[in-house]
């Protein structure tokens, strides 16, 4: 068959205005999604630029003293023991690379807001509310986990999580989800990327094309797990995972910052009892 | 039409392409040859706009292709009507409930009216021998359904140039036959064809022009299609045969 006439012309087109900057908006966000999982996952510790402090921790007691704060501050009644944890967060900020503090603030500042904003009626029609205390035990959580998890390889994470004696298959579908999560991303992208280059003009179904956009990364998640689970099966996958034995790969030598850090932990747990009845 | 200069680009810090220069006139048949990994699919993406060059300038018709000119909407939109792209994975392209409306999708969007579009949707679904698939499902087509649809979604926006991200990969030598005649109908009607590929095979006699991208993502060889394909232990050398 040949070529249409029109195919064989000129277009001559000059495009109408059209306000398409969601598609733009969402290509942004998708690729900070994606940038922030190469960012993980290529660095080293060094080669992440981290300064002394959490950096220095071995990912278990990293994740040892993150559990452990997070249970004092939960259980807190005192505001003392309070600002004294979110005095040594400050700390603990401070001492990292500028982008790593605002990354940490700018979520930490934003789960609190909201959860501000849902507490707000109790704020002002209670006066003896503990809610102000809520916020602040969010804050610091938030900040705390979020100071963890970017100063930490994801494996360096999985690792610590087995280490702590979490069990494999548990670690195994964490790490899937990870990996898939990353996949669907650059997967929407490369989509996002083909919407944009083809809106030439005015597109009055915008909503339409990103729910098809949806729809396809819905159905390429299930046949990606479905190939996976059949791949495992392959492989000879019967429900039970055994993960590799993780070795301690410290010197004595070089354990000295994870004991500052268990000792640490120790005194804030004295300070939590002698705080306890502080108002 | 097109033309590169000096263009680099990397990516995480590593490079994916090097010292870019290049000229494309318009009506011509180039193809990117080069081994896995060399930045083949990134300099297709380069030209469609996705990415843009660390150094270096992409010009198209004379202006400057960079994040600020595509920022400006006439600008972008003018720019991807006239430039379109088929992507190696189909997958990713296809985005509409139906075949007909995946076709549909940019003509409408030109403001043509709508028995233009109905025309242009047949006329396209035809060409690619998939008229009978217009009430399907993209996403359960066959991965040559899946190309030809995309490709009639590129088509219908009736580009000036025509970038192909690996086109016969994944399709069957019948179909491979099939796309290779319509690539040569599309060149004798005077498109612009810019194409990466690794079967020679199946685009003998459609190309004039070879670029060969190096393992070093440069320029290694840039002319004839003919007489570089025929130069086995230069191709051998970068591991392109």
């Amino acid at each position: 068959m040949g070529l249409p006439g029109w195919l064989l012309k000129d277009e001559g087109y000059s495009p109408r205005p059209d306000a398409d900057r969601f598609i733009d908006r969402s290509i942004l966000s998708f690729l900070g999604l994606l940038s922030r999982g190469r960012y993980r996952d290529d660095a080293s510790g060094q080669a992440m630029g981290l300064a002394p402090g959490p950096a220095r921790l071995s990912p278990s007691a990293k994740l040892v003293f993150m559990l452990g704060l997070l249970l004092l501050v939960s259980l807190s009644r005192s505001s003392a023991f309070l600002a004294l944890v979110a005095t040594l967060l400050l700390v603990l900020l401070a001492s990292q690379k500028p982008e790593r503090i605002a990354a940490a603030l700018k979520v930490a500042s934003a789960v609190s807001l909201f959860t501000f904003l849902v507490l707000l009626p109790s704020i002002l029609m209670r006066s003896g509310s503990r809610s102000p205390a809520i916020v602040a035990k969010v804050f610091i959580s938030v900040a705390t986990v979020r100071l963890a998890v970017t100063t930490n390889e994801w494996a360096q994470l999985t690792r610590a999580l087995r280490r702590l004696g979490m069990s494999d298959l548990f670690i195994l579908v964490l790490d899937i989800a990870m990996r898939y999560v990353h996949l669907l991303a650059e997967f929407a992208l490369a989509m996002l990327y083909a919407l944009r280059l083809r809106s030439v003009g005015r597109n009055g179904g915008k909503g339409s094309s990103l729910a098809g956009i949806a729809g396809t990364i819905f159905l390429k998640s299930k046949e990606m797990a479905e190939d996976m689970y059949a791949a495992m099966e392959c492989r000879g996958f019967m429900g039970e995972y055994r993960g590799a034995k993780v070795r301690a790969h410290r010197s004595a030598a070089r354990a000295w910052p994870d004991l500052a850090a268990f000792l640490a932990l120790g005194l804030l747990g004295l300070a939590f009892l002698l705080l306890k009845g502080s108002p | 039409m097109i033309a590169l200069e000096a263009v680099s680009f990397s990516y995480g810090g590593a490079d994916v392409l090097s010292g870019i220069e290049l000229s494309i006139p318009r009506g011509a048949a180039v193809a990117f040859l080069g081994p896995n990994g060399c930045g083949k699919s990134t300099l297709m993406k380069l030209l469609n706009g996705i990415v843009s060059p660390r150094e270096g300038r992409y010009l198209f018709d004379g202006a400057e292709v960079s994040p600020q000119s595509l920022k400006a909407p006439a600008f972008a939109k003018s720019f991807h009507q006239r430039l379109g792209f088929l992507f190696q994975n189909s997958d990713t392209q296809l985005f509409c409930p139906l075949v007909q409306d995946e076709v549909a999708f940019g003509p409408r969007q030109m403001g043509l009216g709508e028995d233009e579009v109905e025309s242009r949707v047949a006329d396209c679904l035809a060409l690619l021998g998939v008229a009978h698939l217009a009430s399907r499902v993209p996403y359960h087509l066959s991965e040559g359904e899946k190309r030809r649809v995309a490709l009639a979604s590129v088509l219908a926006l009736n580009p000036e140039v025509l970038v192909l991200d690996e086109p016969m990969n994944g399709l069957d030598p019948r179909m491979k036959r099939f796309l290779r005649g319509i690539l040569a109908q599309l060149k004798a009607a005077g498109k612009t064809i810019i194409c990466s590929t690794h079967d020679f095979a199946y685009v003998d006699g459609l190309f004039d022009t070879a670029v060969v991208i190096s393992e070093e993502h440069r320029i290694a060889r840039l002319g004839g299609f003919a007489e570089i394909v025929a130069d086995e232990a230069f191709l051998l050398a970068h591991n392109v045969a």
